[in-house]
């Protein structure tokens, strides 16, 4: 069976491709049964042999238009609706045996099946070209989504500008050095995979303001420039260095206290 | 192309998200730097977690779905539906009827799930598990079959069948047309 191209264009022109073992899947699983895609379909362990990418269940999910009934759509819209629950950031946490959800998580995440959800049906009834992205990168498209919502949230984030106690070398020092470990391998390289991790969600903690300058400086972005066409930190932020540097700082100490905690609590 | 939906959709599409391409983009569209930001933060952490293999799926926050879900199947089944039909001009069997066992869930317009999770204040995914669920009986139907021989139909012949007035006919219109979206 012929594997029709998506049809969303980037913004060079080129189309959105499905990765190479997205569609040996889809090629492979067209030879079976619907009954055997639904029941591997169920199958949630990602690490299981029989596991189903997301993206392939997308592709057909799209197939089912050309059915004259919904029975197969809504059996595997149900499966992609837990995955796209699985794919966001939890919003319970475990204390001792009680169960506590977190509820700007768990409205951001709601508000995130929403629109994926309203997307699928759309495309039943008429292809939509913003559900192709979900067959090439299912779980970023579904953060891209989350990102979204969470940015009309409009988080009042506990951050302030005041100048607090400036950094010591030392702290300096060590914050630069896992920044540079954390750049030197590939995101999803196995090495130094639980450091990186670790760091990550150091990152991911910090007030948005403090968060961006540590990215900037992953991305080698400098505070400030004379060169023509190089973007700074201070264009990009909108503000001063003084300012970019006591964000800096300020994100370099919880950084180093966040990792200390980290590896205290593994040891 | 500078529309930011289409870029932060093509950033995420790249076959890596590193800081290196972050620069790229950022040298490219300097207007979405915070969006810009924001998405690779959320893929970094997103593709950390998966290379990991270490997103096992949480335990379902199943209370409050639960119970927004329930509100659905109340709303339109049970005891709410009589307040839902006078609020909306539609007859209560319009409303009964709206069960997967009835009707393709995927035929129903977007715009009504929408207008009902509106409506209902409650989530589209909500009212799509309602009407999934239904009421757990049979529904009765204008049929000669008996209840649970129907095969379910396509929502425009669901309305054709109801035999609704021209009031309430308008009355459905102005619901579908409703603009649901945030």
């Amino acid at each position: 069976m012929n594997i029709e191209p998506l049809r969303k264009r980037k913004g060079s022109g080129e189309l959105y491709t499905r990765r190479p073992p997205t569609i040996d899947f889809i090629e492979e699983s067209l030879r079976w049964p619907f009954d055997d895609l639904l029941a591997r379909a169920a199958i949630r362990d990602r690490r299981h042999d029989d596991y189903v990418p997301s993206e392939v269940l997308v592709y057909h999910l799209r197939q089912t238009k050309s059915d004259n009934t919904d029975g197969r759509f809504v059996a595997i819209y149900n499966v992609l609706r837990d995955r796209v629950e699985a794919a966001c950031p939890r919003a319970n946490r475990n204390v001792g045996d009680k169960i506590y959800e977190d509820a700007r998580i768990a409205q951001i995440r709601d508000a995130t099946i929403e629109h994926v959800t309203e997307l699928m049906f759309k495309d039943r009834q008429d292809y939509d070209e913003q559900l192709d992205i979900y067959e090439v990168v299912f779980d970023k498209a579904v953060r891209l989504a989350r990102i979204t919502k969470l940015r009309k949230v409009n988080r009042k984030e506990n951050a302030n500008e005041e100048v607090e106690d400036a950094v010591t070398g030392e702290v300096r020092a060590t914050v630069e050095e896992a920044l540079e470990r954390y750049k030197k391998a590939g995101l999803t390289a196995d090495e130094d995979l639980d450091y990186r991790i670790h760091l990550r969600r150091a990152i991911d903690a910090l007030p948005e303001i403090e968060r961006e300058v540590i990215d900037l400086m992953l991305a080698d972005i400098p505070i400030e420039t004379t060169k023509d066409g190089e973007p700074s930190m201070t264009d990009l932020l909108g503000c001063v260095e003084k300012t970019v540097r006591n964000r800096r700082d300020r994100a370099y100490a919880k950084i180093r206290q966040a990792l200390e905690l980290e590896f205290d609590h593994d040891e | 192309m500078t529309n930011r939906d289409d870029v932060l959709s093509d950033f995420t599409v790249e076959d890596e998200i590193s800081p290196a391409v972050l620069k790229t983009y950022l040298q490219r569209y300097p207007e979405y730097a915070h969006d810009l930001l924001a998405l690779f933060n959320e893929l970094s952490m997103s593709e950390l977690e998966v290379a990991k293999a270490s997103l096992p799926f949480e335990t379902k926050a199943m209370n409050a779905e639960t119970l927004r879900v329930q509100h659905v199947q109340q709303s339109l089944f049970g005891g709410g539906v009589r307040e839902l039909a006078r609020d909306l001009g539609l007859p209560r069997t319009f409303f009964t009827g709206l069960n997967a066992r009835v009707v393709h869930l995927a035929s129903m317009p977007t715009g009504l799930l929408k207008a009902l999770a509106t409506r209902l204040d409650v989530h589209i995914q909500d009212v799509i598990s309602g009407i999934q669920q239904g009421d757990g009986h049979a529904v009765a139907m204008k049929s000669d079959g008996k209840p649970g021989d129907e095969t379910p139909i396509e929502f425009s012949d669901y309305v054709d069948l109801a035999d609704l007035t021209e009031e309430e006919q308008r009355a459905l219109q102005s619901l579908l047309a409703e603009n649901g979206s945030d």
